[in-house]
């Protein structure tokens, strides 16, 4: 039986909770660690246990739904659905995404992360995209 | 006594201890619930704070154990409440006192992924308990018909009962019905409880709170409901408890010694005011406790207080209902006599003491009790057994009269039970042993019959009797033995003796058929004693003409030789009997009165009261009343009906046997007779004997005689008849069984 995966939340951090748990679902459903079928917590639980607000967790479960990624209608349970093709990103969003990888590596190197590990770090998502 | 306050004491100690060690209780670098580093925990800050906690609790404590050597009983809680309201006060200035070290809440949050599953899985816990109430109340189902309409549900230390539950639906699955309430409220206050915290905090160890106390529950209550049907030994449930007690103790250790795992839940410190949490950011209903362990609520949720109104609203109607579902029935006399004469032998006087009347208690002090009765009862030895009592109503007291059989004799105790249970009268003298010691007479022949259950008559009233049949290849004459007067049984039992039983198997030794039943007024007496319109023709007659009936058809009985015999009352009204039985060969009259039956009284109290003691001032007075209450029944005239009871029978029974004439219609009848009579009788005499000879002496099918030495039962004895004579078991004389057997076979 394999382990589900965590997400883990700041509070603290000026990113908005909901967010947060946006991205860090998505993270383990591109990298499939999430896979089609598997069930996720009810919004009162993922909620009691970050110890957001049900709204919070309930919006995030919505995005992720318009997104693809999860079937809400089965019930109150978020079941991850096998996702079809993507149409390609146009020019505008690409640049977007390009720019917020120049930010966060910015951010990165500001705080004082070590360019070799940003670099390693880098790498290892490449190759895993190749893969 | 001291044995007592040191039982009491345990449990004090012990809830001391636990206050003491309440913030001791390891959890996550906590100091008085506030969260700390490892060095403040252990350091010398947090010493000093426990330190102080300590220091100051220990004198209250210390009092309150000196105290409970002195405190009456009815105060010892306000021992255990005042150290534990200390405690709670004591816990929240360290809290207060510790805030000041606390670390400031992390951040970041984590939670898993995983659907939270495995809810129906812990569930399973709650099952085991129910399935065994459940269970239990089958088995009352299968087994109703056996349940007896009341039975024993309460028991004092010595295992005697002293509560009584009626067989009724609620009486019975009421207790079931409980316990299994209780254990469904458990479980949906720990369905409640999971759904509303946060996963991996305190969850097993509320599931072993909330769970384990089915485990004592469902076996207790399920032993209360099988009450009716199964009485447990004392051993049982200490062995129940001392199982529950030893799973407990486990369950805790396992639980206790179970290394915390995952990231400690966040819970602000500014949301904790003592052991309360009040957090409205907070989603979770239940988050981890800060004092002891397992969980406590989050007050500023809603939900929590409809919750907590909802155990208060369904543990006060457990209270109310509880109460009727245990409903106990009131105590009968019988139950109050067994009770006394248990008392009186254990030497419990000061119970036995509180146990009677006003009355009771000025004329019988508790010293009387223990300087008097005492020894008395004390000599009698070992108290073997006691029998089923004999029952009479006295004004507003039931008397019982209780055979009970000691190491070396029997004794009678006479209880009279007033209408609040009270004891309002006990004595205490010499009796015979009861009917069940009856030994079989010298002439019963057991190998030559055969004994079996029959029943007499059809419809309303049913009896049940017993046909004794010889072993012959022939068929058999028979006889229909018919009671003499009260509500006799098949054996026509009188204290020690059962002449019937005697004369069924020395007649079926000599060849006779014999049935012989219980009394319509024996059987049904409840229904009898209810019937102003009874007369003899129910009570007696109608039983033994379908008697004859039933023995005629019977196979092995020659249908042309079935007899009557009438021993009493039975003989008085034979010939009545024999001209509605006209398929009855003959009569036998044993003792048969030929004078009305308030004459026969009369003559009878006379006669006790020239017996030797029977000149007292009572004894004159008990013969007056007896004369006018005989005067009474003289006087009925029709139109009486409606008036009270007299000498045990309504007036319809007397007015109906006004002007009945035995001798004079015994001689209309032409078919055989054999009369009897004991000489030495006292209840009917020689004067009757008189009468049947000078009626019938014209008849050559008559066969009269009398015997010098036997008494009304026909049993022999000497010098003059007494009502104690009966009080010594005998057996009817071998030489009038051989004179009926005779006279039977002869015709």
């Amino acid at each position: 039986m394999k382990t589900a995966p965590r997400i883990r939340i700041d509070l603290g951090s000026p990113v908005a909770a909901g967010r947060q748990i946006v991205d860090a679902i998505r993270a383990h459903l591109v990298e499939g660690e999430l896979a089609p079928g598997d069930v996720l917590p009810s919004v009162r639980r993922l909620a009691m246990e970050l110890g957001v607000h049900f709204n919070t967790v309930a919006q995030a479960y919505r995005q992720l739904a318009e997104e693809g990624w999860l079937d809400l209608k089965h019930g109150r349970r978020a079941a991850v659905i096998g996702r079809g093709p993507v149409a390609d990103a146009g020019p505008d969003k690409v640049l977007h995404f390009q720019r917020r990888l120049r930010e966060m590596v910015a951010e990165m190197r500001a705080h004082g992360v070590a360019q070799d590990s940003i670099a390693d770090e880098l790498r290892l998502f490449a190759e895993r995209l190749k893969s | 006594m001291i044995a007592v306050r040191l039982m009491l004491l345990f449990p004090l100690a012990l809830t001391l201890v636990l206050l003491h060690a309440l913030p001791l209780i390891p959890k996550r670098s906590q100091l008085f619930g506030v969260n700390v580093t490892r060095e403040v925990r252990h350091g010398s800050e947090g010493g000093r704070l426990l330190r102080s906690y300590q220091v100051r609790l220990l004198p209250l404590s210390m009092a309150a154990l000196l105290a409970a050597w002195w405190t009456p009983a009815g105060w010892l809680w306000l021992l255990v409440v005042a150290p534990a309201i200390a405690a709670l006060w004591l816990l929240y200035r360290g809290h207060a006192d510790a805030v000041r070290f606390a670390l400031p809440p992390p951040s970041m949050r984590e939670a898993s992924l995983s659907d939270d599953g495995g809810l129906a899985r812990r569930l399973l816990w709650f099952v085991p308990p129910l399935a065994l109430l459940t269970a239990a109340g089958l088995n009352l189902y299968i087994n109703w018909s056996s349940i007896p309409a009341r039975f024993a549900s309460h028991f004092d230390s010595h295992g005697n009962p002293n509560g009584w539950a009626f067989k009724s639906v609620r009486g019975c699955f009421g207790p079931l019905a409980l316990g299994a309430a209780i254990v469904l409220c458990l479980m949906a206050l720990y369905i409640a409880m999971e759904l509303g915290s946060r996963r991996g905090t305190q969850r097993t160890v509320m599931l072993a709170c909330l769970a384990s106390p089915g485990y004592l529950i469902g076996p207790m209550f399920a032993m209360i409901g099988l009450l009716p049907v199964l009485v447990p030994p004392l051993w049982l449930i200490l062995l129940l408890v001392g199982a529950y007690l030893a799973g407990l103790a486990l369950l805790v250790v396992r639980v206790a010694s179970r290394p915390a795992s995952g990231p400690a839940e966040v819970t602000p410190e500014a949301c904790w005011h003592g052991n309360f949490y009040y957090n409205p950011q907070d989603p979770a209903l239940f988050v981890d406790g800060r004092v002891g362990f397992g969980l406590t609520a989050n007050f500023a949720r809603r939900l929590v207080w409809l919750l907590l109104a909802a155990i208060a609203v369904v543990t006060l109607g457990l209270l109310l209902l509880a109460p009727k579902l245990l409903a106990q029935a009131p105590e009968t006399p019988e139950d109050v006599a067994s009770r006394t004469i248990v008392r009186l032998v254990e030497g419990k006087y000061d119970e036995l003491y509180q146990s009677f009347s006003a009355e009771m208690r000025a004329a019988l002090p508790v010293e009387a009790l223990k300087s008097q009765v005492g020894p008395q009862v004390r000599a009698l030895g070992k108290l073997i057994e006691t029998r089923k009592p004999s029952i009479q109503q006295a004004g507003g007291n039931t008397v019982l009269i209780v055979p009970a059989k000691f190491a070396a004799l029997w004794i009678d105790f006479t209880i009279s039970v007033n209408g609040d249970g009270q004891v309002s009268g006990l004595y205490m003298k010499p009796g015979a042993a009861p009917a069940s010691d009856w030994q079989p007479p010298t002439y019963s022949k057991p190998a030559s019959f055969s004994e079996r259950a029959v029943t007499v008559g059809t419809g309303d009233w049913k009896l049940p009797g017993t046909l004794s049949l010889p072993r012959s290849q022939t068929p058999v004459p028979g006889v229909v033995l018919v009671h003499g007067s009260g509500p006799g049984d098949r054996d026509e039992t009188i204290a020690g003796n059962k002449p019937f039983r005697d004369l069924a198997e020395g007649l079926a030794s000599r060849g006779i058929a014999v049935v012989r039943y219980e009394k319509r007024t024996k059987e049904f007496g409840a229904k009898m004693v209810q019937m102003r319109n009874l007369t003899v023709q129910e009570e007696t007659v109608e039983d033994a003409v379908v008697a004859v009936g039933e023995l005629r058809a019977q196979p092995g009985i020659d249908p042309k030789r079935v007899f009557l015999l009438g021993h009493s009352l039975g003989g008085y009204l034979m010939p009545k009997m024999l001209a509605q039985a006209p398929e009855a060969a003959g009569g036998i009259v044993l003792a048969g009165n030929a004078r009305p039956l308030e004459d026969l009284m009369l003559d009878q109290f006379e006669y006790l009261g020239s017996l030797p003691g029977g000149d007292t001032p009572e004894a004159k007075k008990q013969l007056d009343d007896a004369r006018k209450l005989l005067l009474s029944v003289k006087a009925l005239q029709p139109g009486h009906e409606d008036g009270p009871p007299i000498l045990g029978a309504w007036p319809h029974y007397w007015l109906d046997l006004r002007g009945y004439d035995p001798a004079g219609q015994a001689a209309k009848i032409t078919r055989p007779l054999l009369i009897l009579q004991g000489e030495r009788d006292y209840q009917v005499t020689m004067k009757d004997f008189g009468i049947w000879k000078t009626a019938l002496a014209g008849r050559s099918n008559v066969t009269m005689k009398s015997y010098p030495a036997l008494n009304h039962l026909f049993i022999e004895g000497m010098g003059k008849s007494t009502p104690a004579e009966y009080n010594t078991p005998g057996h009817v004389s071998g030489e009038a069984i051989g004179d009926i057997a005779g006279w039977i076979l002869a015709h």
